[in-house]
């Protein structure tokens, strides 16, 4: 959607249009609820949390004012409060259940090596879902959304810099935190 | 010392780009539900929020409603009074 299209939609949506509303979810819905996915580990607290972020939105949405920063910006700061009010609220962390692991395509590789590479690949999001909220945040925009540096920081609210300095200091610590679990690595 | 620091970042880099491989293979876009999508599509279109809001909006004019009909009874009470307290004085005055 382009910017000044979806200013004027924003506009519409802040005076009760529903219908302008209707299109500001369509266009946001996947990008949220990958994030919440990623950050709950389960389909279920991820449609549940999808929900009420954007019901939240649609009720607060009068009093949204375009501060520069992207729309999605706004979403992703809902989404932020509701998954640690969601976390404060659960004794424990639940862990990704197999059936619900995002679908990966090994293709003419032994069934052994697969389910080696997706114990793998539960193990990083185990540990990704431990870092601060923020370098989770980061992590998503980059390799989900696959945002550039400049617009992970205008979502952010940081600057290129700060972002870059702070994904490298993120993919170190998880190197460092893999070599621990796994010293043969 | 330069080429140690060379050394240094080429292994940084070497660690960064090998968990870049990791995080891009781990990391896929997640489709939600259709059923899930469309469901809360429907609810957004369905919520009344077109009256509230417009109902919030015209606050003004519900006071302005407001204000006139108190300025309008008590009006109203004062020329009753006044016509009442009339029709006593003709009365005393015919006695």
């Amino acid at each position: 959607m382009p910017e000044f299209e979806e200013q004027v939609i924003l506009l519409r949506a802040s005076q009760g249009d529903q219908e302008a509303y209707g299109l500001l979810y369509e266009n946001y819905v996947e990008r949220i609820y990958n994030y919440v996915y990623y950050r709950t580990g389960n389909v279920h607290d991820a449609e549940d949390l999808t929900a009420r972020v954007f019901f939240r939105a649609m009720h607060h949405i009068k009093t949204y004012t375009d501060r520069g920063v992207p729309f999605s910006a706004w979403l992703y700061r809902i989404a932020h409060n509701l998954i640690a009010n969601w976390h404060r609220d659960r004794s424990r962390h639940q862990e990704i259940p197999l059936s619900d692991a995002p679908t990966l395509h090994y293709k003419g590789e032994p069934p052994e090596t697969a389910m080696e590479q997706n114990q793998e690949k539960d193990a990083l999001l185990r540990l990704i879902r431990h870092l601060p909220a923020e370098r989770q945040h980061l992590l998503i925009l980059k390799f989900v959304e696959h945002m550039s540096n400049a617009e992970i920081g205008e979502t952010m609210s940081r600057s290129e810099g700060a972002v870059k300095s702070l994904y490298h200091r993120t993919l170190l610590s998880l190197r460092d935190e893999l070599e621990q679990l796994d010293p043969g690595e | 010392m330069g080429s140690k620091l060379n050394k240094l970042s080429d292994e940084l880099g070497g660690r960064i780009s090998s968990m870049e491989n990791r995080l891009s293979g781990t990391f896929k876009p997640i489709k939600p539900r259709r059923e899930f999508v469309s469901g809360i599509a429907r609810r957004i279109q369905t919520i009344p929020r077109v009256a509230y809001v417009n109902g919030i909006e015209n606050w003004h004019l519900i006071a302005l409603l407001v204000a006139g009909l108190l300025t309008v009874t008590i009006f109203l009470t004062f020329l009753g009074r006044a016509l009442l307290s009339l029709v006593e004085k003709e009365d005393t005055s015919r006695i």
